[in-house]
């Protein structure tokens, strides 16, 4: 397929070519910019949408969609579908049951759609809204592979998937080309795609080229650096004494209240998809100045430990400390001053309309961390609205609103979602800058805890990493500290 | 798909509840006392209901919201009931009827939400697509609905995390907190609707990629 697509008389992608054919696998990486979300939609026949009557407030945003597509080689037939970065989208209904039932006509078993990404027939019966991200993603994807679509457009689904659903993504790609599809993924996290691709293409921006190793490597050596940045800035004043932990969980359980109809509740589960969840017996702390990781299956349980830190959610049993002190007994102020958290889905944590509230909040309540923040990634006094805030953008505003130089504790929840290399950099320099301020004031620096299912990201940051499993938390053999401390050790000396 | 009562008699249920909180109510005041206790009595059972089948958490912040609401309302209300104005073109109140159906009038809005969020419970989107495009389009609006209700629940915690939203937890409850539910209760509702508007062109989007997907497959 060939296309031009352009709004309001500006080209955004020119002469795009991508050599759709049958039982075909090509992967696309480059940057992660509106235009490669773009490119997968108008593949998928999504794009462009007819003109609607619309609210102010997305009229930009509608104006991407509804631009004008001109085609010189035609797609594939045989139906189409589209997956993009964001699994909140994918829904259309509320339960899993409902939306299976929607997009098969009612035809054929429901439990053995979702079968194909080995989800238990439990979550049939489970609200897409108590799903976690992870789980989402897994549903989605059961509902476009069950299809017999000649084209299955993918883009940004890997950062969700833990790794036995990467594999069995690999192996119903394979599959779905054996069935004549055709099947495009557009990427970041790459490597585990790579040997079975067709073919592999790199947007720069503009335009599709066909795939160097260099294009990627100086977007890697960025991250790879900044990590390094984010690991001096914690080490240079973790020596000194200070509290025992930043967090501490003491055998905490959890366990989301299940009112009948399956109302609020369980997305943390069996992997069966059943209402037997629980985090049993979680028991770890978290030192200042450090990187931790967390990773484990989809719906394990990652974010709510975050939100039990937060105090978003209650604990059944055992105790989290916070600075030494049970958070059930913290004042808000406390945890507000002392913890910066990111959340997976950062758009649901934006409540003013454009980046200038944000700054003038900043400057409102003397924040000059936030002030600094604002001013390095959203440059111009302009008033850019939320609603054409790319997820890096989100993940940038809503961690330069939440730190401050009293910041004791960073939590990052699937960072690297819908973000390329060079993103994830400005992202970690970000973080660097947070741990150096808390240091440069003479405060201990924060411990941060990033959630991801990326473990490459994981290693660049030399993280501690910690493994959410059957309602535990165990802590991964230390081979990950080895590359913490050569990474660190090569950033100081860079500095030094 | 969805439990065992047809849809009609669903929304036969929706339309007699909205009704009787709203619509009935002051055609039940020539009886007096015992049709404020009924009143209050199907209000409460209402409201167990909606607590057992939504949840305490549900529970909660429509309370909250409704709380809020209810003190911007008596503001209002409040030189109304004092300057003696007649609520109602078809009916003339004696000044304690007066009194009793503007301080009712947020209780029967609260039986409305009760009965709105019990019927969201009970009904499947699904139902509607029985009826064609347009089932699919009243599909489209009980998610947008229901996405809304989520939203609300999120933007809910994203405040309490920054600390904009009252932190109840531990059972705490004080005027301070109370009046902090009120301050922010327009925020959270101004930010749940942006989150709608955020939402949608997706959800718009995902709509005409079902219609195609439903018509390639020769479903009407």
């Amino acid at each position: 397929m060939i296309f031009t697509y352009g709004v309001n008389g500006t080209s955004l992608l020119e002469r795009i070519a991508v050599p759709l054919a049958p039982e075909r696998f090509l992967l696309i990486t480059g940057v992660e910019d509106r235009g490669f979300g773009l490119v997968g939609g108008i593949l998928a026949g999504l794009f462009p949408i007819e003109k609607q009557e619309t609210v102010p407030q997305i009229e930009a945003l509608m104006d991407l969609f509804t631009g004008d597509l001109e085609i010189f080689e035609p797609g594939i037939p045989g139906g189409s579908v589209y997956l993009g970065p964001d699994p909140e989208r994918h829904f259309l209904f509320s339960r899993v049951l409902e939306e299976i039932f929607a997009h098969t006509g009612g035809r054929g078993d429901p439990g053995a759609v979702l079968g194909v990404f080995s989800l238990g027939k439990a979550f049939l019966q489970r609200r897409i809204s108590t799903l976690s991200g992870g789980e989402k993603m897994k549903v989605a994807l059961s509902i476009a592979f069950c299809g017999a679509f000649g084209l299955i457009v993918l883009h940004g689904v890997l950062p969700w998937l833990d790794r036995p659903g990467k594999e069995i993504l690999l192996r119903e790609i394979v599959k779905a080309k054996g069935r004549g599809g055709c099947v495009v993924v557009l990427e970041q996290e790459i490597d585990d795609l790579i040997a079975d691709a067709d073919k592999l293409f790199y947007y720069d921006g503009t335009k599709i080229l066909a795939y160097r190793s260099g294009f990627r490597s100086a977007g890697m050596r960025r991250v790879d650096a900044a990590a390094g940045l984010v690991l001096a800035a914690g080490s240079a004043a973790s020596r000194s004494s200070g509290p025992p932990a930043v967090v501490a969980f003491d055998s905490v359980r959890f366990q989301y209240e299940s009112p009948k109809e399956g109302g609020r509740g369980k997305d943390v589960s069996g992997s069966d998809g059943s209402e037997g969840f629980s985090l049993r017996d979680v028991s770890f702390a978290l030192d200042s100045g450090k990187v931790y990781g967390l990773h484990g299956d989809n719906g394990s349980g990652k974010s709510t430990i975050a939100k039990l830190i937060l105090r978003a959610e209650k604990a059944a049993g055992g105790a989290v400390f916070f600075l030494g002190k049970d958070v059930s007994t913290a004042s808000r102020e406390e945890l507000v001053r002392g913890i910066c958290y990111v959340g997976q889905f950062p758009e649901q944590q934006i409540t003013m309309s454009c980046v200038e509230d944000y700054r003038m909040r900043a400057r409102r309540m003397k924040n000059p961390l936030a002030e600094e923040l604002l001013g390095a990634y959203f440059r111009g006094g302009g008033s850019l609205p939320i609603s054409l805030l790319t997820p890096l953008q989100l993940k940038l505003l809503i961690l330069a609103d939440s730190a401050a130089s009293s910041t004791q504790l960073i939590m990052l929840d699937e960072p690297t979602w819908g973000i390329d290399p060079s993103g994830q950099a400005d992202l970690l320099e970000a973080l660097a800058r947070i741990i150096r301020t808390a240091v440069s004031q003479g405060r201990m620096p924060p411990a941060v805890l990033v959630i991801s299912h990326d473990m490459r990201f994981l290693r660049s940051l030399g993280a501690e990493t910690f493994q959410v499993r059957e309602g535990r938390v165990i802590k991964d053999p230390g081979a990950n500290r080895k590359r913490a401390t050569a990474t660190g050790k090569k950033a100081r000396e860079r500095k030094g | 798909m969805k439990g065992t009562l047809k849809l009609i008699l669903k929304f036969l249920l929706l339309v007699a509840g909205a009704a009787f909180f709203f619509i009935l109510f002051p055609f039940a005041i020539r009886y007096g006392v015992p049709a404020y206790v009924g009143f209050l009595a199907l209000l409460a059972g209402t409201g167990t209901v909606f607590r057992l089948m939504c949840g305490k958490k549900s529970f909660r912040v429509t309370l909250s919201l409704w709380l809020g609401g209810s003190v911007i309302y008596l503001l209002v209300a409040l030189p109304l009931i004092l300057r003696g104005v007649q609520p109602l073109t078809y009916l003339s109140l004696n000044p304690l009827n007066l009194v009793l159906y503007y301080l009712s009038y947020p209780l029967r809005l609260l039986g409305v939400f009760f009965i709105g969020l019990i019927f969201m419970r009970v009904i499947s989107p699904v139902e509607f697509l029985r009826w064609g495009r347009a089932g699919l389009q009243i599909a489209l609006a009980f998610r947008a609905f229901e996405y809304s209700v989520n939203a609300l629940e999120e933007t809910r915690r994203a405040l309490l995390i920054q600390g904009e939203w009252p932190d109840f937890a531990g059972g705490r409850f004080s005027l301070f907190l109370a009046g902090k539910a009120v301050k922010a209760s327009p925020v959270l509702v101004a930010t749940t609707f942006r989150n709608i508007i955020l939402w949608f062109p997706w959800a718009w989007i995902c709509y005409n990629a079902l219609v195609k997907k439903i018509s390639e497959r020769g479903e009407k």
